[in-house]
């Protein structure tokens, strides 16, 4: 599903340079730098409140930035035409006339951008296929489902076959097919028509399969950018091992985690769990169950697992966190 | 009862919690009230009067009065009947100054012709054609029965000529009655321009519901933006390279199709209901067409202020009440003369277009004024129109650069 990070992405229509915004108080986003590359695609992951609307409201021109600059196809400060033509963008909140029907809407869509009646409904039809709502061509978008008027959305912001299309969780609240053809549709634009694609997602699982690329954002910074499998060797060890003490005393865990020093890996725990890093796929199982045997603690659950993003996610939060709580 | 309190405490929040709203309902009456009080607590009010003397305008019939008049005044002595009738402007404005609250003011005019046209364009209130000649006192002794007849001319069914014809037929009584020093002995007689007359609730009510089916267009078209900014689709329509002007302005040709549509459908109802129109009533049309496009356009500017729905809805009824209470086409009309442009007085309500709506459909309907008598109500009201879209679109430009935040929580 996800490109391999082998071709080059050396085309970059869209960066944004020590952009910030703050709301009163709130640093919404702080000082962040990234470049989104055609042919790409770019998950900007983080938590509810991360920041993530306010950075792509900036990307798309809606809101001005307090600092830091936008450049679209190299152009500073892109005036509203540039942005209409090369950027496509799909709102958190799903947007659609609720009394057109979806071809309607989707050709009226078309002659906004100038296309002419024959190539707006072609354009209409097209994508009223490739989303999968043929059958829904000709009703009205009120009585369509919540992930059919989801897909409706994303098809309007693709009509004018953008250069970038910024598309805000646009795989909130739907269900496991449209999901799939969501994302491909998205691969779709990417691998073949060089689209670069930006999404938001606090789904960390969804941002692992479908991007080539992922931006970890909490509490408006940019904690890191790289393709998933770099920002799991980046963050230390490939795979984990979690362990699981059911009621043992608090002792008997600190008990355990020193013992478990001796091996050398390194240990993050939390009330219930003991993870252990380790770059070697089932090196530390044996180990382990040896330790606490000769311990006298009794492990519940033991489970060896490649790290995800999650865990690239936890980790890089908690450091943030120890960071700010410094 | 817990929940029930539970519910007007969670009523009570979210009231207090849209500012603007509350405020709206809050204050809107007793605004007006205080608005009211400011305009007309001294206020006094000015009548036009237009004097045509059938004398001098018919020139050689009428013999000078000169023979040897009475002592009483030494003007009238000099001269026929513009003596009397400066004597008799003197004790009106004597009367409107002991009675206070209202002045007239005096145009000589010279035809009847004239002084018709004059009604009709609505400059005048009331015109009064004095005989030819009044009476010479000497020729009135008791038992000759000589008697004049005052014609008093205008739209009968407006308050103002009322109010212009009992104070003027009393003034001219009390003169008359002074100088003979014999009971008066003038006949009045009051000529209904055009329609005036035979109108009946029917005919006077028509206009003044046209007036309301063309302001009704403020709000629907003001809920119809709205509507539109609320649902994300004007933002989102603003993210493609459509112009403001654009979508302001192809919202409000629908609007305005619908608006003439309905002054078409009113005026057939009511003619097919027998409806009397003394003036053409294209005319009426055209006029009520280009009120309503000042309709459209004041609810571009209302929806570009209020942005939200419960907003426009509040904000649209406080502008239609304003312009029903302030255009006269119910209460009368407060003045508040501002300056002149040649001989035309202008208002500060004249920047409603109900004012001009509701005086134009009057007199095309009710006096049989044509488009060229009612240019003055046609250009003002096309002023409006056109002044409120520009302004209500320059509203959105504003509002709508992508700079600015103003989609904010909306996309
Ligand atoms: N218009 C605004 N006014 C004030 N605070 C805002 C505004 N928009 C967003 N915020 C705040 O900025 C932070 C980031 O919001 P947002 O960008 O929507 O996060 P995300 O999309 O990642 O969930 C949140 O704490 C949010 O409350
Ligand atoms: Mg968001």
């Amino acid at each position: 599903m996800k490109s391999n990070g082998t071709h080059t992405a050396d085309v970059t229509p869209l960066r944004v340079d020590q952009i910030t915004k703050t709301f009163g108080e709130l640093k919404a986003v702080q000082s962040v730098t990234i470049g989104f590359h055609t042919g790409e695609l770019m998950a900007l992951l983080g938590p509810n409140g991360a920041g993530k609307t306010t950075l792509i409201r900036m990307l798309t021109g809606i809101l001005k930035p307090d600092s830091g600059a936008v450049f679209l196809n190299e152009n500073q400060h892109p005036g509203r035409d540039r942005i209409s033509r090369s950027i496509g963008y799909c709102p958190q909140r799903i947007i659609v006339w609720k009394d057109l029907t979806c071809l309607e809407q989707l050709i009226l869509m078309g002659k906004m951008y100038n296309l002419s009646r024959g190539s707006a409904v072609s354009r209409a039809s097209e994508l009223i296929e490739l989303f999968n709502l043929t059958s829904k061509t000709n009703v009205l978008a009120k009585t369509l489902s919540g992930g059919m008027q989801r897909r409706l959305s994303v098809a309007l912001a693709m009509v004018h076959r953008p250069a970038v299309l910024v598309l805000d969780e646009p795989e909130a609240g739907l269900d496991p097919q449209s999901r799939v053809l969501i994302r491909n549709v998205l691969h779709h634009l990417c691998t073949e028509e060089g689209t670069a694609v930006v999404l938001s997602t606090h789904d960390m699982a969804e941002a692992e399969l479908l991007s080539s690329r992922v931006a970890v954002m909490h509490r408006g910074q940019l904690l890191a950018d790289g393709s998933p499998a770099q920002l799991i060797q980046r963050a230390g060890s490939t795979y984990l091992v979690e362990l699981r003490l059911e009621g043992s005393a608090k002792v008997d865990r600190e008990r355990l985690i020193s013992a478990l020093g001796r091996l050398g890996a390194r240990i993050d725990s939390n009330e219930r769990t003991i993870f252990l890093h380790s770059d070697a796929q089932g090196a530390l199982v044996r180990p382990i169950r040896t330790i606490a045997a000769s311990e006298r603690i009794v492990i519940s659950e033991l489970r060896h697992r490649k790290r995800t993003l999650e865990d690239v996610f936890l980790s890089l939060t908690s450091t943030q966190m120890e960071r700010g709580a410094a | 009862m817990n929940r029930f309190g539970a519910i007007i405490g969670m009523a009570v929040k979210q009231k207090l919690r849209d500012r603007v709203a509350l405020l709206l309902s809050l204050f809107t009456a007793p605004l007006f009230v205080l608005f009211y009080w400011v305009l007309f607590h001294d206020s006094s009010k000015n009548y036009q009067v237009y004097v045509l003397d059938d004398c001098a305008a018919n020139g050689s019939h009428c013999a000078p009065d000169t023979e040897g008049t009475n002592a009483d005044s030494n003007s009238v002595k000099s001269s026929s009947n513009s003596a009397h009738i400066q004597n008799i402007q003197a004790s009106l404005r004597q009367i409107s100054s002991k009675q206070g609250g209202f002045t007239f003011e005096f145009t000589p005019v010279q035809s009847r012709r004239a002084a018709l046209a004059d009604l009709r364009r609505g400059a005048a209130d009331v015109v009064v054609v004095f005989p030819m000649p009044l009476p010479a006192p000497e020729g009135r002794q008791p038992g000759n029965r000589t008697a004049a007849t005052v014609e008093l001319l205008g739209d009968v069914s407006s308050s103002q000529y009322q109010f212009c014809a009992a104070i003027i037929e009393k003034g001219i009584s009390e003169y008359t009655a002074r100088i003979h020093h014999m009971p008066p002995h003038v006949f009045f007689h009051r000529v209904a321009l055009g329609v005036s007359a035979k109108k009946t609730p029917f005919e006077a009510y028509v206009p003044g519901l046209l007036v309301f089916a063309v302001i009704m267009l403020i709000f629907s078209s003001a809920m119809s933006v709205v509507k539109e900014i609320e649902a994300g689709t004007f933002a989102r329509m603003h993210m493609t390279p459509v112009g403001t002007f654009e979508m302001v302005g192809g919202l409000s040709v629908v609007q305005l199709a619908v608006g003439i549509i309905s002054v078409v459908l009113t005026f057939w109802v009511a003619s097919l209901l027998h409806f009397q129109s003394e003036g053409a009533i294209v005319s009426a049309m055209i006029i009520a067409t280009i009120a309503c496009a000042a309709s459209v356009g004041i609810g571009m500017v209302v929806a570009a202020v209020a942005k939200t729905q419960s907003r426009a809805f509040l904000l649209s009824s406080i502008v239609m009440f304003l312009l029903v209470l302030f255009s006269g086409i119910i209460f009368p009309r407060p003045e508040l003369t501002m300056f002149h442009v040649g001989d035309h007085a202008v208002d500060l309500f004249d920047v409603l277009p109900t004012t001009h709506l509701g005086s134009a459909l009057n007199k095309i309907l009710a006096l049989g004024a044509t488009l060229s008598d009612v240019l003055f109500e046609t250009a003002v009201l096309s002023v409006i129109a056109f002044f409120n879209f520009i302004f209500g679109c320059l509203l959105f430009v504003r509002s709508g650069k992508p700079a600015s935040t103003p989609w904010e929580g909306i996309l």
